[in-house]
C-alpha cells in the first residue's frame, strides 16, 4: 500500500517522532509505514487521517487499485 | 504538536543496561550449566551483559516499556533468580524427600510471575511493536520444535542427554535472534 505520509508530515515539517507522539505510537512504526514496509490497522490509519485533517483514501492508496 | 522530541540518553543507557543483563542472564545461565550448576555463570553473565550494555552504544533498535513495566520485569526477574539460588542451595542440605520435591519446584511460581510481566510488557507496545514480538515468538518456536526434534533423533543413536534447564534458556535466545530479525526486516 502507497502513502503520502513522509509528504504531509515534511509539509508540516514535523519530526517521526513528534508525528508518532501524536498517533500514540513508536518511531519505528511510522517509519515502517512511510517506507511501505508495514499497512497499518484500521483503527491507526484513521488516527493518522484525523491528524492530517484529511480522508483515509487521500493519504493510503492500495497498489492493487494501480 | 511538538516538532522533535529529544531522547532522554540516560533512559537508552538504562534500557541497553537491562538489555544486556538479560542476554547476560540467558548466555551466563547456559554456561552455569556447562560449568556445573554453581550459579557464577549467571552472575558472571548478568554483570558482563549489564557492562556492555553500559559501556557499548550499540545501534539496536530498542523498544520501550513505561518505566512501571520495567520495574516489574526486573523485580520478577530478581525473585526469580533469588528463588533459584535458593532453591539450589536448600537442594544441597539434604532434605527430606517430600520437602525436596517443594523446593525444587518452587523457582516455578517467580517464573511464572516473569512471563506474565513480560506478557503484560508485550501488550503495552503498539501495533507493530506487538506484531515483531509475536514474529519473533513464532521464529523461535518454529527454530526450536527443528533443533529439539533433531535433538530428540539423535539421542536415539546415544549422544548425551543435556540439562532440561537449556530447553527454556535456549528458546529464550531464539526469540531474542527472531525479535532482533524481525525488527531489522521493518527497520
Amino acid at each position: 500500500m502507497k502513502n503520502t505520509l513522509r509528504v504531509l508530515r515534511a509539509e508540516r515539517n514535523w519530526s517521526q517522532a513528534a508525528l508518532a507522539q501524536e498517533a500514540g505510537v513508536s518511531r519505528q512504526t511510522i517509519n515502517a509505514i512511510e517506507t511501505g514496509k508495514y499497512d497499518p490497522s484500521l483503527p491507526l490509519a484513521f488516527k493518522l487521517a484525523k491528524i492530517f485533517n484529511r480522508s483515509i483514501e487521500e493519504i493510503f492508496e492500495s497498489d492493487a487499485l494501480v | 504538536m511538538k516538532k522533535t522530541t529529544v531522547q532522554d540518553p540516560a533512559a537508552t543507557r538504562r534500557r541497553r543496561v537491562a538489555l544486556g543483563a538479560g542476554l547476560g542472564l540467558v548466555v551466563g545461565g547456559g554456561i552455569d550449566l556447562i560449568l556445573g550448576d554453581s550459579g557464577w555463570g549467571l552472575v558472571i553473565g548478568i554483570l558482563c551483559g549489564a557492562l556492555l550494555g553500559y559501556f557499548v552504544r550499540f545501534p539496536l533498535p530498542l523498544m520501550e516499556y513505561p518505566p512501571y513495566i520495567m520495574r516489574r520485569i526486573i523485580l520478577s526477574a530478581i525473585f526469580f533468580l533469588v528463588t533459584l539460588f535458593a532453591s539450589q542451595w536448600l537442594l544441597d542440605q539434604e532434605l527430606e524427600k517430600s520437602y525436596q520435591v517443594l523446593v525444587a519446584i518452587a523457582p516455578s511460581i517467580p517464573g511464572a510471575l516473569l512471563v506474565f510481566s513480560i506478557g503484560s510488557a508485550i501488550a503495552q507496545l503498539d501495533e507493530l511493536q506487538r506484531r515483531i514480538q509475536l514474529e519473533g515468538i513464532g521464529i523461535a518456536f518454529g527454530a526450536s520444535v527443528i533443533i529439539f526434534l533433531s535433538y530428540a533423533l539423535l539421542v536415539e543413536v546415544g549422544i548425551p542427554q543435556v540439562n532440561w534447564m537449556f530447553v527454556p534458556l535456549l528458546m529464550v535466545l531464539l526469540w531474542g535472534i527472531g525479535k532482533l530479525w524481525t525488527m531489522w526486516k521493518y527497520r
